[in-house]
């Protein structure tokens, strides 16, 4: 089973919307290092995607880290990889700065922001906790 | 190219349904023919599987002109549409068996995985199948001789949601393996694992391309103007569709790349402008495709 969704979205590819989704669900603990990735097959069936859509996931994500390949057992979910040297810094002037921006396109107020943050932060946190819970 | 078109024409009667139609199909791809009913995307079709010649132009299918399609030729394309006549008296087995002694590279192993996913009866008449059975029924046959090319005409017309989505996982679990062409006049469930899409209009293709391009290609722009103007006079052929009120303007750019290039491009026709843009769901594109053709026609 495929432990994420998918809802498309316009403006971006299939590719990038199930790496963000299955990144996403790594991080929040609901896929936890060591286990089983789903296969290239499952993916694309359950997802509803191209095959090779799914094989260039699973490619991509073995690239960066978030998968590696174990003989005899498939590919399985690695700990979260280290960032690079520039991801950090990206996200931290880039990334906020579009968010700052497209928050006063719209008219949300900075505490507004921060709380949404907030609450993002936690409920990813708070499904690892369960996640991890579970797991026991 | 599996399939490529050059300048086809066709006229029935004093009626040309195709015009100078340049298709292109990639191999490996999952090609979606998009329009509305009474397009000429059957038409399209039927030529392209030598059913139907065209007036003018060329069609090569599989690195052949398709006027010389012959029966090899079909041993390597599957092709399932809803008009197709079947052997109404034999049930399902015996159809089957039949297919397997015409198709040299048939799969068994593979005839059979469908049809239990398919949950078909074996046994029964084909006279008797439901349009959903019947419509399965085809697809088998279409997909377990392992096609190189696969040509679905509207293949999940008046089949229930069910359903559909049990002929859209048997066509995945063939995707990775052939191109399919499938026409449709919704794209919303086999948006997912298109890769390739065409938008047909009065025997015309507005556009094609890969379906990942077209996603980054269009944005919907709202624009407020620092004074109003009248903009309408002389703005780029490639946006769309543009409206205008007092100091806004709206209009869909069909030639998007990234924020500031946009930006620049009004702020050298209009001066300090304030700019919201919004990427399109794929209907959204078709339709101001369309509405676009529309409009240009009338003028």
């Amino acid at each position: 089973m495929v432990p994420f969704k998918l809802r498309l979205s316009p403006g971006q590819s299939i590719f990038d919307q199930v790496v963000f989704a299955a990144v996403k669900s790594i991080l929040a603990g609901e896929l936890k290092a060591g286990e089983p990735f789903p296969s290239v097959r499952t993916l694309a069936l359950e997802l509803k995607i191209h095959p090779n859509t799914a094989h260039k996931v699973v490619q991509h994500l073995i690239q960066e880290r978030w998968l590696t390949m174990q003989p005899g057992v498939g590919t399985v979910v690695a700990l979260p990889p280290k960032a690079r040297a520039g991801d950090r810094k990206r996200l931290l002037e880039d990334e906020v700065e579009r968010l700052v921006v497209e928050a006063m396109r719209v008219g949300a107020g900075l505490g507004e922001v921060q709380q949404a943050v907030e609450d993002t932060w936690t409920d990813l946190r708070s499904l690892r906790t369960v996640a991890v819970s579970n797991g026991k | 190219m599996i399939i490529q078109t050059n300048h086809v024409a066709k006229r029935f009667g004093r009626f040309e349904v195709i015009e100078d139609l340049n298709l292109r199909v990639p191999e490996g791809s999952v090609f979606a023919l998009i329009g509305p009913n009474g397009t000429g995307k059957t038409t399209t079709i039927r030529m392209l599987m030598n059913i139907l010649r065209p007036d003018r132009g060329d069609i090569v299918v599989l690195g052949k002109p398709s006027h010389n399609l012959g029966a090899k030729d079909f041993e390597r394309i599957g092709y399932v549409s809803e008009g197709q006549t079947l052997p109404e008296g034999l049930t399902l087995a015996q159809y089957f068996d039949y297919l397997r002694s015409i198709y040299p590279s048939w799969d068994r192993a593979l005839e059979n995985e469908l049809c239990i996913h398919f949950e078909l009866p074996p046994t029964r008449r084909i006279k008797h199948l439901s349009h959903g059975m019947r419509m399965k029924a085809l697809l088998v046959g279409a997909l377990a001789f392992r096609p190189r090319l696969l040509v679905l005409d509207e293949p999940l017309s008046g089949l229930d949601t069910l359903v559909r989505d049990e002929v859209v996982n048997g066509l995945l679990q063939q995707a990775a393996d052939t191109t399919i062409l499938i026409s449709s006049h919704e794209l919303s469930e086999i948006e997912s694992f298109t890769t390739h899409v065409a938008f047909m209009q009065d025997g015309k293709l507005l556009l094609q391309q890969a379906i990942d391009d077209l996603r980054l290609r269009f944005r919907e722009v709202l624009v407020t103007l620092s004074a109003a103007k009248e903009p309408a006079l002389a703005l780029p052929g490639d946006w769309l569709l543009p409206e205008s009120e007092g100091h806004r303007l709206r209009f869909i750019a069909s030639n998007y790349q990234n924020d500031g290039a946009l930006l620049q491009q009004l702020t050298e026709r209009f001066g300090a402008v304030r700019m919201e843009c919004e990427p399109m769901p794929l209907r959204a594109i078709a339709n101001s495709l369309m509405q676009h053709r529309k409009r240009n026609l009338k003028r």
